[in-house]
């Protein structure tokens, strides 16, 4: 159910910003923008909507983050469970579940690590809502590679 | 381990300036987090790298997040050159168990050190002068402008000598792979020198760029329990703060006095990588 609503979020989102970005202009989504030789009038809507997933991960992450570091100093008790550090998903949702300090910080990074690959993510939909076929095709192809290092347990830094 | 609050904050400042230093030059303060972990607080250099994985990605989520609505970081040289760096990083965590990692670090080392000349040479230049489109940088439309503060004006920009760049990034992608560390030195030098962008559209795009790559061996580090959320929670606060206001900072800098920060920065991050390949871990 969240899946199937997760793009039509997205597209409301990206309409919106459009407006924002083009306060005289409405319903962008049919009409595209003139293509011109800087491609700014285009990429608007996808500059606010690739800046707008990088705040909400920052943001998100942060406020987690803060959160974890307020318990471990706060909470005596939390304190001695933090010699064990969480290193699986199943690890860190059993210890946010339990108020674990370290397991919540460590929620807080996964969100922060996963903010870039969801951007890229998100970059495969913005392009192809902006008929960009060359650059749909090449977000999708980085999101591969992305995934395909994930699933190998390789990459680089 | 224990840290107290005294050491967290003195942890966090440091941060700070890594994320402010990181953001500027588009290398993401990695370099200044494994000398201050290991030196300052005594961290094994596995953890040490742990700390910096985290740095890279959360400078350049909290810069980008500003580059990218200020128009400075081009997201179609981003995207376009990701294709190159993801899959040189993975050929390179391919082929690294079979070559001495040593000698790696000293090649590229010693490579990177020599490149400071060209950029030296640069310093003069302001913009690129005379760069024109080449064909593919026309099929995908990579040329656009950005909003110089400093000069007073909208710049435009065009790229040339894309296919070399993107050879350049697959490279930049195989030594971050092979050795496991970050290889934004690498993607400013491609697109400064090589691709002949302005050098603030350089700097914002590899930071753009650098999070992706840095994420997809985050994981793998997360799993090994390289990363350790006591440690990694005060470094990405610091940086998060500090890559908020580099990317406010670079705005009101020159492209003169960027490339001149960047310089040293690049000379630290080459004699880093010689002496990592002594086997001293800085």
């Amino acid at each position: 159910m969240l899946a199937m609503s997760f793009p039509n979020i997205l597209c409301e989102q990206y309409k919106i910003m459009q407006k924002n970005t083009y306060p005289d202009t409405h319903d962008l989504m049919a009409v595209p923008p003139v293509m011109n030789d800087h491609q700014h009038a285009e990429d608007a809507g996808l500059t606010a909507v690739i800046g707008w997933v990088l705040q909400v991960g920052v943001v998100l992450s942060s406020v987690i983050i803060v959160l974890g570091m307020g318990l471990y100093f706060l909470h005596p008790a939390g304190r001695q469970q933090t010699t064990l550090m969480p290193h699986t998903l199943v690890q860190v949702f059993q210890g946010v579940l339990l108020l674990q300090p370290a397991a919540i910080i460590a929620l807080g990074l996964i969100i922060l690590i996963a903010t870039p690959v969801v951007r890229v993510a998100i970059s495969i939909l913005a392009f192809a809502l902006e008929h960009n076929r060359k650059f749909t095709v090449i977000s999708t192809i980085v999101l591969l590679i992305l995934l395909l290092s994930f699933l190998l347990g390789k990459g680089g830094a | 381990m224990d840290l107290s609050l005294l050491a967290m904050l003195g942890l966090f400042a440091g941060s700070v300036l890594a994320g402010v230093l990181g953001s500027l030059v588009g290398l993401g303060g990695g370099v200044l987090i494994v000398p201050l972990l290991t030196l300052a607080f005594g961290l094994p250099i596995q953890y040490a790298i742990g700390a910096s994985i985290v740095a890279v990605i959360a400078t350049s989520s909290g810069a980008a997040a500003a580059y990218v609505r200020d128009h400075l970081s081009n997201i179609r040289i981003g995207m376009f050159l990701e294709i190159a760096t993801t899959a040189g990083a993975i050929s390179g965590a391919f082929v690294a168990g079979f070559l001495a990692p040593q000698l790696l670090f000293i090649i590229f080392g010693v490579i990177l050190l020599i490149s400071v000349a060209p950029i030296i040479f640069k310093l003069g230049e302001e913009l690129p002068q005379g760069v024109h489109n080449d064909r593919l940088a026309t099929r995908l439309q990579l040329a656009s402008s950005y909003p110089d503060h400093h000069l007073g004006k909208t710049v435009d920009y065009q790229v040339t000598r894309t296919s070399s760049g993107f050879a350049m990034m697959y490279v930049a992608g195989l030594i971050s792979g092979l050795l496991g560390i970050g290889s934004g030195t690498f993607k400013v030098l491609a697109m400064d020198t090589i691709m002949r962008l302005p050098m603030k559209v350089s700097t914002t795009t590899s930071n753009f760029m650098i999070g992706v790559t840095a994420a997809a061996s985050a994981g793998i580090y997360f799993s090994r329990g390289d990363i350790l959320p006591l440690v990694a929670a005060p470094v990405a606060l610091g940086v998060l703060a500090g890559a908020f206001v580099g990317a406010r900072l670079l705005t009101y800098l020159s492209n003169k006095m960027l490339r001149l920060i960047f310089i040293p920065v690049m000379a630290l991050i080459a004699l880093q990588m010689i002496l990592r390949g002594f086997g001293i871990g800085l």
